[in-house]
């Protein structure tokens, strides 16, 4: 793995980054690809819900909510 | 990296004969699947297609809703199934295993794909898995106003012959090009269909693709033959992502073939691995690959302006902000629950006016007796009660029909996952909530049915076993007497509070239901915001109508029965013949005394009132003397620490088969036999005057209506939904125990609290 990639997770609102690794498998790994979230991808963190969680991204000219449990799963680099 | 369309030409086509012989007896209808991501406009293209013919059912084993659209078109039946809305062809829910299942079985000739202009990228993926299967395609490209406002067009000539597909321009909403769209998948169906996309997967898959095609093609051919249109490096795509469905198909054949395809697929896995890869990220970045070059190359762009995105996102830095975010739903859910409670005020009101004058007109057209008592106390009563409360639900689903169709309900999904999650439901628990009552005034049907399209089954049961404790439409009469009669003044408070203590206890016992017998993982929220759109009159009022006319079935077909019922039970048996002839005698003998002559005016209005005050008295011990009456003294010894009296438990009774009969129940309890001397008083003035009433009892009653056991039809639905009697039995006894707990806290500590002071 390389060593500059961090967690989608540690994103702030208004960072960009792309894509480089979906960490989970099985169901949760295939809504996140069918999501347009697949390596490569560039994502832009458009903010956070008011409770601190979901956080919205911006891919692929739609916006995806996730939780930031799921978005640790995505490596990203800056 | 990607084939052209002559090189798809090369492959050898699925027989016709075959694939139409698979359909059986059907050729003399097409059958054509409607295909599409959530959000795509498919169900507005099924509308703009089918109009009325639409037969809605379940795929059967499952609570899928199946829409199927059947049409007459130059002497051909065309049927169209609706399937349902998913991202992608996995196994992974139910309706993701409908759609790849049906399209597999070969039984549809054709499958129309809609697909959002805007979001080509994104929609194209779904549609390059239906043609990598081989089935026949045509490609709307809707809502292209959007796109063309963007400054944008689309090559649909490239488009179509890239994808192997008629690709054309639609906008659903003002039926742009439905007819084109219904001559090309007419044509699509009666011909054979095109090759199956070819999408490269690079040196790492293709191999071993061609390896898994060649088992499942030539070495065993019966693992395809369940398939009717299964192309063999589409089930080696599928065997290689781990999908299910595909792997079932070995079952009952010799283990040695699935272990030879196994073995292929561990081995693609380690080498992928060697190079710190994944088998579904590999076809998930090669899938899409395919799809933005087609894009790529097939939209013409004019200036860079990307309008809707821009306003879309304009509206979130408000509706989805942080901050703001929640101060705007807040104000939302305020608005629409005035909007619900006030303007619907007026309509219930005619209404009930317009029931208590025919009601009024049947009893002095009908002879007295049995027959005139059960259409007016028995049916106009019961069911104007029902009846009145229509107007209010239907600007209430009419709201929410709002709310999905504009894209807000998503937002409200993604702004209280977190408060729901931590309560162990999830941001898709928003709008189920909503439509039981958590804004005052919906109806728990619909609303169970709308814990349907939730991914996980125990947020989904979680969900659907608390919110009958909203406040539905059913409900609020109860709320609204109690107020009015014991809180005057404070009806719009009472309301308000009665709204959010719902909510509390319904988050308290979905928490405990998911930290007893509800335990499990929660569910991930990844989920997509749809564009802001404005929504169309005509899908509001499809939409809005759909959950009104559950609810309005249930007036028609469970309440009438029930209204006829209730009234019997509190009608017979009649008084015994000696008991009756004593009241009969006691009104003969004052009768008599009035036509004694040179009785006076005034003289004959006393005697008058004393035959009045005998026929209550009768009527009373009529309704004592009844099955119900006789219930509700039974019932009266368990319910007196929670202050209610017999009436009320008879009404309580007829509140289990429907919500609304309560106090139409009481209504007849109380006029069809009170103690109380005074006439054609509402039932507010009668229940102050009755000394077994007071504001502890209100109360009480409030919390017990609020809780206890969901309506008959609640009932039927949540087994429907749950696909077991167990969570029936469940909600009947322990909401009932629960509410009778809660009612006992409240009445004691009334009553305590009373003496103190």
């Amino acid at each position: 793995m390389k060593t500059n990639s961090i967690s989608l997770s540690s994103l702030k609102k208004g960072q960009k980054g792309h894509i480089v690794k979906i960490r989970s498998q099985g169901e949760l790994g295939r809504r996140i690809r069918d999501l347009g979230l697949v390596p490569g991808m560039n994502v832009t963190m458009l903010g956070r819900a008011p409770l601190g969680d979901p956080i919205a991204l911006r891919v692929a000219d739609t916006t995806v909510a996730l939780r930031k449990r799921e978005a640790t799963f995505i490596l990203i680099e800056q | 990296m990607e084939t052209t369309f002559q090189e798809l030409e090369t492959m050898t086509p699925k027989d016709s004969n075959q694939r139409r012989a698979n359909i059986g007896g059907l050729t003399y209808s097409l059958r054509i699947a409607l295909a599409g991501n959530p959000n795509s406009g498919k169900t507005t293209i099924f509308n703009m297609l089918t109009g009325a013919h639409q037969h809605v059912g379940n795929y059967s084993g499952v609570t899928v809703e199946k829409k199927e659209g059947i049409l007459r078109r130059n002497g051909r039946e065309i049927i169209f199934l609706d399937l349902p809305g998913t991202y992608s062809l996995s196994a992974y829910s139910q309706e993701e295993r409908i759609a790849s299942e049906t399209l597999l079985t070969g039984t549809e000739q054709a499958v129309l794909y809609v697909a959002d202009a805007g979001l080509l990228e994104r929609s194209l993926l779904l549609a390059a898995q239906i043609r990598e299967m081989g089935q026949s395609m045509v490609l709307a490209c809707n809502m292209m106003d959007e796109l063309h406002a963007q400054g944008h067009d689309l090559d649909f000539k490239r488009l179509s012959k890239r994808l192997g597909v008629k690709a054309l321009p639609t906008v659903g909403t003002r039926a742009n090009g439905i007819d084109e769209l219904f001559s090309s998948v007419e044509k699509a169906a009666l011909e054979d269909p095109a090759p199956p996309l070819h999408i490269s997967y690079g040196p790492l898959l293709d191999p071993a693709l061609g390896e898994l095609g060649d088992l499942v093609e030539r070495k065993h051919p019966e693992v395809l033959k369940n398939y009717g249109v299964a192309p063999a490096r589409w089930m080696a795509l599928m065997l290689l992502e781990g999908n299910a469905i595909a792997w079932e198909a070995f079952d009952g054949l010799p283990e040695n073939i699935r272990q030879e395809a196994q073995k292929i697929c561990d081995e693609t896995t380690e080498r992928c691995a060697a190079g710190d890869k994944r088998v579904e990220d590999i076809i998930a970045v090669e899938r899409f690959t395919f799809c933005r070059d087609v894009v790529r190359e097939c939209l013409l762009t004019g200036d860079k302006t990307r309008a809707r995105m821009t306003l879309s996102d304009k509206l979130d830095t408000v509706l989805a902000h942080s901050v703001w975010g929640a101060v705007a739903m807040i104000a939302v859910l305020y608005i629409m629950f005035n909007l619900v409670i006030f303007v619907g005020a007026y309509p219930q009101e005619w209404l009930e006016e317009a029931f208590a004058w025919l009601s009024g007109r049947l009893r002095e057209i009908l002879p007295d007796g049995f027959f005139c008592s059960l259409v007016t106390d028995g049916v106009i009563d019961g069911l104007g009660g029902v009846l009145s409360f229509v107007p209010l639900i239907i600007i209430l689903f009419l709201l929410i029909a709002i709310l999905e169709d504009s894209g807000y309900m998503a937002r409200m999904a993604y702004i209280a996952d977190r408060l729901f999650h931590f309560f162990g439901l999830h941001g898709t628990s928003v709008m189920p909530y909503i439509i039981a009552g958590g804004i005052a005034g919906g109806c728990a049907i619909p609303g169970v049915m709308a814990t349907r399209t939730m991914p996980s089954p125990m947020e989904k049961l979680a969900t659907m076993l608390t919110l009958p404790y909203m406040a539905c439409g059913a409900k609020l009469p109860v709320v609204l007497l109690l107020a009015g009669t014991f809180f005057p003044g404070n009806t719009a408070n009472v309301l308000f509070m009665t709204v959010l203590a719902s909510w509390a206890i319904a988050f308290i016992m979905a928490l405990l239901l998911r930290l007893t017998i509800l335990r499990g993982e929660s569910t991930p929220l990844v989920m997509e915001m749809p564009p802001y759109r404005w929504p169309t009159l005509r899908s509001i009022l499809i939409h809005g109508w759909e959950r009104t006319w559950m609810y309005l079935r249930k007036a028609v077909v469970v309440l009438l029965p029930v209204s006829i019922i209730l009234w019997a039970l509190m009608t017979f048996p009649s008084l015994p013949a000696e008991q009756a002839l004593e009241f009969d005698n006691q009104k003969g003998q004052i009768e008599r005394k009035m036509q004694i002559s040179g009785v006076t005016g005034e003289q004959k209005a006393e005697l008058r009132e004393q035959i009045d005050k005998i026929e209550k008295e009768q009527e009373a011990a009529g309704l004592r003397h009844s099955i119900a009456g006789r219930m509700g003294l039974l019932l009266e010894q368990f319910t007196s620490p929670v202050g209610f009296n017999w009436r009320t438990d008879v009404a309580l009774l007829g509140g289990v088969a429907a919500k609304e009969a309560i106090v139409s129940t009481l209504g007849t309890a109380y006029s069809l036999g009170s103690e109380i001397e005074e006439d054609d008083a509402p039932l507010s003035a009668l229940l102050k005057l009755d000394p077994s009433w007071n504001a502890g009892v209100a109360m009480s009653l409030l919390v017990f209506v609020l809780l206890y056991s969901p309506c008959f039809v609640t009932l039927v639905v949540i087994r429907q939904e749950s696909g077991s009697w167990k969570w029936v039995v469940f909600s009947i006894l322990f909401n009932t125990a629960l509410a009778y707990c809660a009612a006992l806290l409240v009445y004691q500590t009334y009553e305590i609290w009373g003496k103190w002071l």
